[in-house]
């Protein structure tokens, strides 16, 4: 069994917990989470910021190659953009399943604040999105003419994807090159100023000492970068079989994901003396849950040893010459990512606003612990495995690799 | 500036990455052109030495209001002053502190939660609220509560569940708000007359400061300077809880 | 709308909403509220006249969501209660004192600033509709009896349940002894019929849980003042010194938070003895732990300070004690040295606590279940409350006020033939027994067979006696020797899993009663049923109905006393019988009613029940107040005294006049002393007085009827109405006391003097085991309701931080809490708010039934304790265990 295979299997599979999950969200249990009223965020919100972080890490990193022109990236360029579409969706299916009310959710248009960091990261990535979409349109859109020729069910997709466009000459995929220059060009400030806003969401709030802080918008763009990178890396190995194909480019794309993860792991230090230093009560408090709270072993054994003691290893020493050991090194970001994006969110809600409120009354939605309940996990998986199965239909459907002669390119 | 819901300084503050200021200032601008003349100042004086830490007030509030579990406008924390010698709790019940800058409302990226303009009560629009909980997030006292669905176990002879919140009597049905929203105390607004004021001798008055059986919930208008509490904060020295934060609570605690 | 006043009160608002006129709107109501169209504008002002403050009815009654009965408001829309809110005309619930309550009323609206119900009546709407809560009559099917086995329920319909309890009772009562039946009840609740229907049946067996609750206090203050529930008037105190009580948590009566926090805010000092810092502790400006049940040891050494220094109130001591030589002898060795040894509480602390007590006027010492509930808390008990006599708070403002009594009217029934069998628990045999029983020494006989007789029947009503006496497991197997056990109760108790007949309850929001007597002054207030009443059980009996159709526990009474055709000593069937109308009254409502109308219009309130009901607040208070210093009012002598000292029984117009005396010297005589006359009387104050001693009996025996005393010659020359003890006076010592032994068979000490605790902790198990009520829970009756679990959910065991240590025990831990009767699990809170020496905790959790909520929460100590009783009194000894504690 391929990788490939073996992505839609488990994607396909993972999507039976998922309908459940969405049904019983909808109409059995809305109750379903674990979450409460101290810790309001858990597992989806994590969850959330963990796609958008791929997401904006992914786009930046193919404007190395639209905007930049650094074409040692290009086999990875449409992957990258692609990946960068597929994680905003799931991290926008996410968020919606987390929040009471997704069928209000044309409301942050219409009902405009400009105060909320939450708006503007709203208003942001809906832009992002189209750009994405266009960007990756115009990057494909000669290749899916081309194979909308074909008969059968790709020819179709393809067909209907190219929106009736039927002209593959050089002049015009010389335009829609140009385009997807602009595009990307416009893209890079804007994935900063989305990703940084998300990073801004948690840093603008007073409230909550662990996240209250200008480094936090730089620490999310930079982490961003290097679990982006990660993840292209990986998918890179899966789809582009790149440990074989693109061997210098994932090794190249090592030094930069060791790099990021360096800048990264540098500026979380100064971060934590900080606030440590500064000796504020609730940073402190959401400090010591994160290295001996719980679940300590989320930030010890998956945000350090997983997220970055295994790769910097892998990375920094004669390993890196190996691209087997450099995309190990990568899915190993990728998954200790997900604990950095916990220890984000839930222990910077924990500790109490006011000391106190949450022994005053004896309710599971007023504890300071959170631990995400079977259906949580159930939902989270499942969107995981939503994912997948889009990585997989892409794969299927879409030139993610130039099928045209190289002549066709424009530079 | 006073009664505008965000004070340009918080707005700076806050606009934080992403925001362009010319069009919040243009906003604010606008809110406050239209703004209606504020009449009223609601607000409490809490004596926490009356306090006998029953939670009478909670119970109170959450039969008033129909809050379903894990919701509490107001909770009674017991915790021992810092640096206490003698270990004895402090009871100190902790409604919404109705700020007269609150940092729930600028994060409302709805702006489902706002302050009325005529007596500074912070409210949460049930319609519009997407339940983002971010306001739950910024509020720096733990006064927001996120209400998931559930549901307490009663007897059918107890009949439907029906809030008076907002005047708006709704019924507990899955899917649709007050579920899924952003819940937090509103001073028992649904009591006021038609002139937004309350009538306590009615038994208008806020549920929680109704049963205090250690009359330790002064409620009143805190612009009428021959209101009780008003009385009691000019006589005695009051404090507000994170005073630092600029929120300005319009709930004072007497030590 | 129940009453007048209400009525305006709601009019009034009613037209300020102009929600009144069909179709008024209320959107400008919430003008800042709506922002254009999109805010969140009210709902129709349809919606707000079916759900609003103004739709239904609120209607006056009384909580009993504990024994407080304050009063309240309870909003019934649609058939439903909503809400339930304090009722300002209810003075239980404001002060009491009527200075403080009249000060601050107004007629039109009760109290000005609002009066107050706790956390429990707030809630109690959660209790009434309890999903788990007992709706028909139920009847056991698996013979093996267990709290921890499936009763096997059958539900039975009334008419069955009627049948056959009466069934069996009859037999008992057939064979000619109907003192096979135990009768167990809660002490204020409809309490009457149920002591009807034992008189009639012919069991003397009737008891009530005070014997559980506070006669060591009782006792306490009757040797020393006569009256047994005495109440603190906080409020216009300047020095509160209380041991083991908990007034501002276990709110007794809802009042009392507010005049202690007022007193305090007064500039008054409050002291609380108590081995945990209780929340009342915690109000207080100081916290004196101490060594649980040495308290009579600590009150002696205070004494002894005072006496020493002499700062007792001595014209008091004078004029209105007696014994006080004696008191001072034994407290000359009590002194704080001593006393530090046994209580812990150092010397030093001792001397101050004194010398504020007796220097600051007015102070009051008050004492309640803590040192109560304990074998020595009588004596112990009656050293504190002697504290008063010292200082002089006896019936003082800003002391301890003797209430007024007069309340409704109860006149038992009479059987047709006395009853002769001696009560099973032996009550006579307690020098200071109450008449609501001794439950411990029951349950001991049930046990072993000791007693006079072998019961065959129980009746438990409103009581979850399995978890509120001390000795669980030894009450349950008590409890499972009776043939027929039949529990009246709203939730399958603990209690109710033993029953052969689990009978449901109502709550107090389904039922009437009448309360009165927590306020110094006469006030009455009425419970009446806010909800129920339209289903009506498929019956032969005709009755109103509670939620469930069920009938109120004194319809059950009734019931079953028609079922048996009980009669009273004129041959009436007193269950048909209509009190005032005496006529036959088929609805079993109808006949409680018209008892309870009976009994309003006989007692002080003088109104019939209907009268009762348009009241404001349903509740009738008597306006002449709060009266001090009864004990010094002055006795005008009903005896009238001629020019030339003769002596006449009725004023000189009444034609029946007769001579009963006369006078020679200032002497009263029958007749002539030549004549054989001997001396029966004095002129005092100018008044001809009858006397025994310093007694005055209200005339002299005339056609053979004994004198009735009614006073006391104070100093010689004062007529008044003294105290209610033997004396007439307060006493510091009575000697006749050792004339009665208790059941260990010691005398009563003549003195308060200080006797250790009988179950002292040893190297085996070395804690005392204590525990208390909080704000939060009633007794083991409210863990089922889910707002109240909220507040408080379970009741970890505290221990003192450096105990924990020494025991390597850390705070959240599990433990296991054992004693030499039993074990249990708990969770640990270490704390440096209790007594080293001590571990407690919250009364009322662990339940193993009565509902899904209350299961499995926290811990019950019940089984670690034993059956056992105070010797003098009867008080079961719940805060007497010693335990060892260690990890789980
Ligand atoms: N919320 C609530 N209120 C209630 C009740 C309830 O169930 N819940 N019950 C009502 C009833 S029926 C009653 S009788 C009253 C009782 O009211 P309280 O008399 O206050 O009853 P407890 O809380 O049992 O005990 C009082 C205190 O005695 C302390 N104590 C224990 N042992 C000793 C000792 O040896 N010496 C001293 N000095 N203190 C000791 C305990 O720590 C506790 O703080 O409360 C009434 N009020
Ligand atoms: N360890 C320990 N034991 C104690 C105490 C203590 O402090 N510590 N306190 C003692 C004191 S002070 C007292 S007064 C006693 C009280 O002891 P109890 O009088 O036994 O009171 P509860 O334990 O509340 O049990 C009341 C029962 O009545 C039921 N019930 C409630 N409402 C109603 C109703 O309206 N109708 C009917 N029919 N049933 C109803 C409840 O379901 C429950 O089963 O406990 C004593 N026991
Ligand atoms: S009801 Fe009053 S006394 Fe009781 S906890 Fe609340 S504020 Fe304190
Ligand atoms: S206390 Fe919190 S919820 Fe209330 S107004 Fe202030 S910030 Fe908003
Ligand atoms: S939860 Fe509702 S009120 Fe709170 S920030 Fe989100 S939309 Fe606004
Ligand atoms: S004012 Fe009303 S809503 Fe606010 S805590 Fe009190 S009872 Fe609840
Ligand atoms: S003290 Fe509380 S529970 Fe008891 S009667 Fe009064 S209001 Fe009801
Ligand atoms: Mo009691």
């Amino acid at each position: 069994m391929t990788l490939k295979r073996a992505f839609w299997v488990v994607g396909i599979l993972g999507l039976i917990p998922f309908l459940w999950a969405v049904y019983v969200r909808f109409f059995v249990h809305p109750d379903a989470s674990n979450l409460g009223s101290v810790v309001p965020w858990g597992l989806h919100v994590a969850q959330y910021i963990y796609f958008v972080g791929l997401s904006a890490g992914s786009f930046l990193l193919s404007s190395l190659v639209y905007v930049f022109g650094m074409k040692r990236f290009e086999p990875i360029g449409r992957l990258a953009v692609f990946t960068a579409i597929v994680t905003l969706l799931l991290a926008l299916l996410t968020i919606g399943l987390d929040i009471g009310h997704i069928d209000r959710f044309w409301h942050v248009f219409v009902f405009v604040n400009p105060t909320s960091p939450m708006a503007w990261m709203i208003w942001l990535y809906t832009l992002y999105l189209v750009l994405l979409i266009a960007e990756f349109w115009f990057l494909m859109r000669s290749d899916l003419v081309i194979a909308g020729r074909v008969p059968g069910m790709r020819g179709w997709v393809s067909r209907v994807l190219s929106i009736g466009s039927r002209d593959t000459s050089e002049g015009r995929i010389t335009r829609d090159m140009r385009w997807v220059r602009i595009l990307a060009t416009i893209g890079v400030p804007l994935a900063v100023m989305f990703h940084g806003g998300v990073g801004a969401l948690f840093g603008v709030l007073a409230s909550r000492p662990f996240w209250n802080s200008g480094m936090f918008p730089i620490i999310f763009l930079v982490s961003a970068l290097a679990s982006g990178g990660a993840l292209l890396v990986v998918a890179s190995a899966i789809f582009q079989q790149g440990w074989k194909a693109h061997r210098a480019m994932i090794l190249d794309l090592g030094k930069i994901v060791l790099g990021l993860l360096l800048l990264d792991i540098l500026f979380q230090i100064s971060e934590a003396l900080i606030g440590l230093y500064g000796s504020d009560p609730g940073f402190v408090a959401s400090f010591e849950l994160v290295v001996a709270g719980p679940y300590w072993y989320v930030f010890w054994f998956l945000q350090i040893g997983v997220g970055f003691v295994v790769p910097v290893i892998l990375l920094a020493t004669p390993f890196r010459r190996d691209p087997r050991a450099v995309i190990l090194a990568c899915g190993a970001v990728v998954i200790g990512f997900v604990g950095v994006r916990l220890n984000i969110v839930i222990p910077g809600l924990s500790p109490e606003e006011i000391r106190g409120i949450t022994q005053s009354v004896t309710d599971p939605r007023m504890a300071s612990s959170y631990f995400p309940s079977a259906w949580e996990w159930i939902l989270s998986f499942g969107i995981g495995a939503v994912g997948l199965v889009l990585f997989a239909l892409g794969d299927y459907f879409l030139p993610m690799t130039r099928h045209l002669p190289p002549t066709a390119t424009q530079d | 500036m006073a009664t505008s819901p965000v004070s340009r300084r918080d707005l700076f503050k806050r606009a934080g990455a992403g925001a362009v200021v010319g069009a919040a200032i243009a906003h604010t601008a606008v809110a406050e052109a239209t703004a209606p003349v504020r009449k009223h100042h609601w607000g409490m004086v809490i004596d926490t030495r009356r306090c006998v830490g029953c939670e009478a007030c909670v119970i109170a509030c959450k039969i008033e209001n129909k809050t379903p579990p894990g919701v509490f406008y107001t909770v009674v924390t017991k915790e021992p002053l810092a640096g206490s010698t003698t270990g004895k709790p402090v009871f100190m019940t902790k409604p919404c502190f109705h700020c007269e800058n609150p940092p729930c409302i600028p994060v409302c990226p709805v702006n489902a939660t706002y302050k009325r303009k005529t007596d500074g009560i912070v409210v949460v629009d049930y319609d519009r609220c997407i339940g983002c909980r971010y306001c739950l997030a910024a509020c720096p006292y733990g006064a927001r509560y996120a209400d998931f669905g559930d549901e307490y176990d009663l007897l059918p002879m107890a009949g439907e569940n029906v809030s008076p919140e907002y005047k708006q009597y709704r019924e507990r049905v899955p899917g649709q708000s007050p579920i899924g929203n952003a819940r937090k105390c509103q001073f028992c607004m649904h009591l006021q007359d038609e002139q937004g004021t309350y009538d306590r001798e009615a038994g208008r008055w806020p549920a929680c400061a109704k049963t205090c059986p250690g009359h330790a919930i002064i409620f009143g208008d805190l612009d009428d300077p021959e209101s009780e509490v008003a009385t009691i904060l000019r006589e005695h020295n009051a404090v507000r809880v994170k005073e630092e934060l600029g929120t300005e609570p319009s709930v004072y605690y007497l030590l | 709308m129940e009453q007048d006043i209400t009525r305006r009160r709601f009019l009034k608002t009613l037209s300020a909403v102009g929600g009144g006129a069909a179709g008024a709107t209320v959107t400008a109501a919430t003008a800042g509220v709506v922002r254009g169209a999109e805010g969140p504008s009210p709902g129709s002002a349809a919606l707000e006249r079916r759900y609003g403050r103004e739709a239904g009815e609120w209607i006056a009654s009384c909580c009993n969501a504990c024994g407080g009965q304050c009063g309240i408001f309870a909003h019934v829309v649609e058939g439903k209660v909503v809400k339930i809110e304090p009722n300002p005309w209810n003075p239980n619930n404001y002060s009491n004192i009527s200075t403080d309550f009249f000060d601050n009323f107004d007629p039109a609206i009760g109290v000005r600033d609002g009066s107050s119900i706790c956390p429990k009546g707030n809630a109690a709407i959660f209790s009434l509709y309890d999903p788990d809560r007992v709706a028909m009559p139920r009847k056991r099917t698996n013979p093996e009896k267990g709290v921890d086995i499936d009763p096997g329920w059958q539900e039975i319909s009334w008419n069955q349940a009627v049948e056959e309890i009466g069934a069996k009772l009859r037999t008992i009562r057939d064979a000619g002894h109907p003192e096979e039946l135990l009768w167990w009840s809660e002490d204020h609740s409809f309490t009457h019929p149920q002591q009807d229907f034992c008189a009639l049946y012919g069991t003397p067996n009737y008891s009530n849980h005070a014997n559980l609750c506070d006669v060591a206090r009782k006792a306490s203050f009757k040797m020393v003042m006569g009256d047994e529930r005495p109440l603190t008037d906080f409020v216009q105190s300047k020095y509160i010194l209380l041991f083991g009580w908990n007034p501002t948590s276990a709110i007794k009566w809802v009042h009392l938070p507010r005049i202690i926090t007022k007193a305090l805010e007064n500039g008054a000092r409050m002291v609380v003895v108590d081995p945990n810092l209780s929340d009342t502790a915690a109000k207080a400006q100081e916290w004196v732990p101490i060594r649980p049940s040495t308290d009579g040891a600590l009150a002696l050494a205070l004494g002894h300070v005072i006496v020493r220094d002499r700062l007792y109130d001595e014209a008091f001591v004078k004029d209105w004690a007696v014994g006080f030589n004696e008191y001072r002898r034994l407290v000359a060795d009590a002194t704080p040295k001593w006393a530090e040894e046994i209580t812990s509480v150092p010397a030093k602390t001792i001397e101050r606590i004194a010398h504020d007590l007796a220097t600051t006027k007015p102070a009051v010492v008050d004492v309640w279940s803590g040192p109560g509930q304990h074998s020595n808390g009588v004596q112990g008990g009656r050293a504190i409350a002697l504290l008063n006599a010292l200082v002089g708070a006896m019936d003082r403002p800003g002391g301890m006020i003797i209430p007024d009594k007069r309340g409704s009217k109860w006149s038992q029934a009479s059987p047709e033939k006395p009853i002769e069998a001696p009560r099973f628990d032996g009550l006579s045999d307690l020098p200071w027994g109450h008449s609501s029983g001794v439950y411990g020494r029951g349950f001991q006989r049930l046990l072993d067979g000791s007693g006079p007789y072998t019961p065959k029947a129980g009746m438990c009503v409103f009581q979850n006696l399995v978890m509120s006496g001390p000795g669980s497991t030894h009450v349950a197997d008590a409890l499972k020797k009776l043939e027929m056990f039949v529990v009246v109760d709203t939730s399958e108790s603990e209690t109710a899993r033993l029953a052969d007949y689990l009978i449901p309850g109502t709550h107090f929001l389904e039922r009437y009663d009448v309360n009165s007597h927590w306020v110094t002054w006469s006030a009455v207030g009425l419970r009446q049923p806010v909800v129920g009443g339209e289903s009506q059980a498929s019956s032969k009996y005709d009755f109103r109905g509670g939620i469930f159709g069920q009938m109120a526990e004194y319809e059950f009474v009734a019931a079953l006393g028609r079922e048996l055709g009980l009669k009273d000593r004129d041959g009436n069937d007193f269950f048909s019988i209509g009190a005032i109308s005496r006529e036959p009254i088929v609805s079993l409502t109808a006949w409680y009613e018209e008892q309870l109308s009976n009994e309003l219009k006989t007692g002080a309130p003088g109104k019939t029940l209907d009268e009762m009901k348009a009241l404001p607040g349903a509740v009738w208070v008597d306006e002449k107040g709060t009266a001090y210093e009864k004990y010094a009012a002055a006795l005008k002598s009903k005896l009238v005294l001629d020019a030339d000292g003769t002596v006449w029984d009725k004023p000189a117009d009444d034609a029946s006049r007769k001579q009963v005396a006369i006078v020679v010297d200032g002497v009263l005589f029958e007749k002539p002393e030549a004549d054989g006359g001997v001396a029966v009387g004095r002129i005092i104050a100018d008044q001809a007085w009858f006397t025994d001693g310093d007694k005055l009996l209200d005339g002299p025996k005339l056609e053979g009827k004994k004198p009735k005393q009614i006073g006391y010659a104070i100093g010689g020359t004062d007529p008044r109405r003294g105290f209610f003890t033997p004396s007439g006076k307060v006493e510091f010592a009575n000697a006749k006391f050792a004339d009665k032994s208790d059941l260990t068979g010691t005398p009563v000490d003549p003195v308060p003097t200080y006797k250790p605790r009988d179950w002292q902790p040893d190297a085996e198990y070395p804690l005392y085991l204590i525990n208390w009520k909080e704000a939060s829970h009633t007794h083991t009756r409210s863990h089922n309701n889910p707002l109240l679990m909220a507040i408080q959910g379970s009741n970890p065991l505290r221990m003192n931080t450096a105990t924990a240590q020494k025991l390597g025990l850390a705070d959240g831990q599990e433990v296991v809490v054992e004693s030499q009767y039993g074990s249990t699990r708990a969770v640990l809170a270490v704390t440096n708010a209790i007594h080293p020496e001590v571990v407690g905790a919250q009364h009322g959790f662990g339940h193993q039934a009565f509902g899904k909520v209350a299961r499995g929460k926290g811990s019950a100590f019940g089984d670690l304790n034993r059956m056992a009783f105070d010797p003098i009194s009867g008080q079961a000894t719940h805060k007497e265990i010693c335990v060892r504690v260690r990890k789980a």
